[in-house]
């Protein structure tokens, strides 16, 4: 495993940043909670109260991880381990590639395309893209599995249980409207 | 006994009840096996149509849809670590890394036992002291006791999945800020909605935990595998041994009473069920560091006390005509659509159907654990299919469920948020467990506190002066401090 000491510096570093990540937040939650907090009528707490509960039982835990920051290192080394079964997990930045970053991208695309075309479109291509970049790599693997597996999702989600799936918007809706008639 | 033989004779002499127990026991399983689509849905499409079957067998359907779709849940959970139902997130936390380990088919051998032995034990209780154990929970359990309890298990919860104690507490309170989203429980006052109406009702279970467990999951191994570091887990198909599952003994007998009590109270049930037994096989483990990481005794927990919790739940549905949960409310709509009313009166006035509900329970259990052992040791070979197939596939039966279940795109934008989230939070040692029982338990708990401070008068004192309320918020204080005092010796080599 890589060291994660190599996230930002180390891990003395990476605690200060998350324990100030968290005040953010904390703060943020606090203020926003601003907005509602006032009496109700048969419950005087308010709608803010378990909010605040909370949000002060963060800060406690937020400053305890601040103060660990300034623990022996090796007992911080130990206490930011990683859990054992995803000991592996990428933690050096440093190797950031395209295909890294795509592995986030191409499922964020699709979905906001699925919005947009609807499922039956545009679900083949993200089958095929996500396939390939998880390093299938031969065209005919690529086109057989894509299509099976379409094949498959159409069979158990449209002809069986009948799954409302985004439909998607304007000429797109038309055009899903009528591949799903077709269909079923 | 007679009463219990009656309903198996009644059950399995007419080939349409044969059928409608087959049909509701593949139905529960194939639907709670599909994220995002449980048995609650399966129920749900069927509705409409139980008013056109005889009752006795209408009713024994929504029994076996309940018991074999808690289980079915369990199967996606421990092999790709998407939960099929809520109640099967707390299998995930050691099942879904027992399949990393090279041990998919002991996980399911456990849950598939241990769900079979919680429900079978359940069904028998259910069928001895349904009228005395329902007076007792009902009468002792009120919104201080609950919200004691919650209070217990929030103190729990913290220490489950990471390392570090601070990291663990701020989890736990990522999950309950999540679950504060959305109206409030008692004049549903808007709360961090950002005006927008997608968030009025609250941010989604279903995205949440697909999205931490299975989308993360997919970042993860996808990160990997285009890394070129990725491992593909080791396969064995051997099923738990007696022995090992003898050394479960304890653990399933306490799941089966948590699993039992939860099942009981109304509006609690199943999921709470799974949450405070995993909580509770953690605290009382020799080895809690070992949780979250492929501990059996983590499959065990939860899988017995949400089977335990079905056959529970049909007490206050019977005996008091109060639902658990959504599913035990459909059945009083079987019941109405059939021209009863639930409640103390059933048993004199329909005693066949009760029991050829309980029967059907009972066997609806053991067909689970005979279902189950072929099961285990077949459907771990999915696994055989290679990961760079997988992931797709994984994304795209989680983006199903997730949007199934209210047909909004914003649920699929909030899984896949999630999932990011709990791709960075993961491999920062915060803990995904600690965050989604955060969700479910505060939700419940913020309900139940705002009913008990109105009966206190807003003293907070008051959970202490109640007996029952009062053990659980101490052994809950006594939980936080031994935990702080465990850190600091580490710390301090004390």
């Amino acid at each position: 495993m890589s060291d994660s000491t190599t996230f930002v510096g180390g891990v003395k570093d990476r605690v200060t940043w998350e324990a100030f990540a968290w005040c953010v937040l904390i703060l943020g939650a606090y203020f926003l909670s601003l907005d509602f907090d006032r009496p109700l009528p048969y419950y005087p707490p308010g709608a803010a109260f378990w909010p605040h509960i909370v949000q002060f039982g963060m800060a406690i835990s937020a400053i305890v991880l601040l103060v660990s920051r300034f623990l022996p290192q090796t007992a911080l080394d130990e206490a930011a381990q990683t859990p054992d079964y995803i000991e592996e997990a990428p933690d050096d930045l440093a190797g950031i590639t395209w295909r890294t970053i795509a592995v986030f991208l191409i499922p964020l695309v699709w979905v906001y395309a699925m919005h947009q075309m609807g499922f039956l479109i545009v679900t083949p291509f993200f089958l095929i893209a996500f396939t390939w970049l998880m390093g299938v790599t031969r065209w005919r693997t690529l086109l057989y599995f894509g299509i099976g597996f379409y094949l498959l999702l159409l069979i158990i989600f449209y002809k069986l249980i009948f799954t409302p799936l985004p439909m998607g918007a304007g000429f797109f809706h038309t055009i899903n409207a009528e591949i799903l008639a077709v269909l079923q | 006994m007679e009463d219990f033989l009656a309903g198996t004779a009644l059950l399995f002499t007419n080939p349409i009840g044969i059928g409608i127990f087959i049909a509701g026991l593949v139905g529960g399983l194939v639907f709670g096996a599909i994220p995002g689509l449980n048995a609650l849905t399966l129920a749900a499409v069927l509705l409409p149509f139980t008013a056109w079957i005889p009752a006795e067998f209408a009713i024994m359907l929504y029994g076996v849809i309940y018991v074999s779709g808690v289980y079915g849940g369990a199967i996606t959970a421990i092999l790709f670590n998407i939960p099929g139902s809520v109640e099967n997130a707390p299998t995930a936390f050691d099942g879904y890394p027992m399949t990393r380990k090279g041990e998919p088919s002991k996980a399911i051998g456990y849950a598939v036992t241990c769900s079979a032995i919680g429900g079978t034990l359940s069904a028998i209780l259910m069928m001895i002291a349904t009228e005395p154990i329902a007076d007792f929970a009902v009468s002792t359990f009120g919104p201080i006791e609950i919200t004691a309890l919650i209070f217990f298990g929030l103190t729990v919860v913290a220490g489950v999945g990471s390392k570090s104690l601070a990291k663990g507490w701020l989890s736990l309170g990522l999950g309950l800020t999540i679950g504060v989203v959305g109206g409030d429980p008692v004049g549903a006052t808007p709360r961090y909605t950002f005006g927008t109406l997608y968030l009025t009702g609250g941010i989604g279970f279903s995205p949440l935990i697909l999205g931490l467990f299975a989308v993360s999951e997919v970042f993860i191994q996808g990160q990997r595998l285009v890394r070129g570091s990725y491992k593909a887990p080791n396969l064995s198909v051997s099923y738990p041994s007696f022995s090992e599952l003898w050394a479960m003994k304890w653990a399933v007998v306490r799941s089966t009473i948590i699993g039992w009590f939860s099942g009981i109270l109304p509006g609690v049930g199943a999921t709470l069920a799974a949450f405070l037994s995993y909580n509770e096989a953690v605290r009382w483990s020799k080895n809690p560091e070992r949780f979250g990481t492929g501990e059996p005794e983590g499959v065990v927990a939860p899988e017995t006390a949400n089977n335990a919790a079905t056959g529970a739940a049909m007490i206050p549905l019977l005996a008091l005509g109060l639902p658990g949960g959504a599913l035990t409310a459909m059945m009083i709509g079987v019941f109405n659509l059939h021209d009863m009313d639930v409640g103390p009166l059933i048993m004199v006035e329909a005693p066949e159907l009760v029991w050829i509900l309980f029967a059907s329970m009972f066997w609806a259990s053991l067909a689970i654990l005979l279902l189950g052992i072929v099961e285990a040791k077949g459907i771990v070979h999915l696994l055989r299919i290679p990961f760079t197939m997988l992931a797709p596939g994984i994304l795209i039966f989680s983006t199903i469920g997730a949007y199934a279940l209210r047909g909004n795109i914003f649920d699929v934008y909030t899984m896949f948020i999630a999932g990011i989230a709990g791709y960075f939070l993961r491999r920062s040692d915060y803990s995904v467990p600690a965050i989604v029982m955060g969700v479910i338990l505060g939700q419940i708990g913020e309900n139940s506190m705002s009913q008990a401070l109105t009966i206190l008068d807003y003293n907070f004192w008051g959970f202490f002066t109640e007996p029952v309320s009062a053990v659980f918020c101490g052994v809950g204080v006594l939980t936080i401090i031994w935990g702080i005092a465990r850190r600091a010796r580490q710390f301090f080599g004390a």
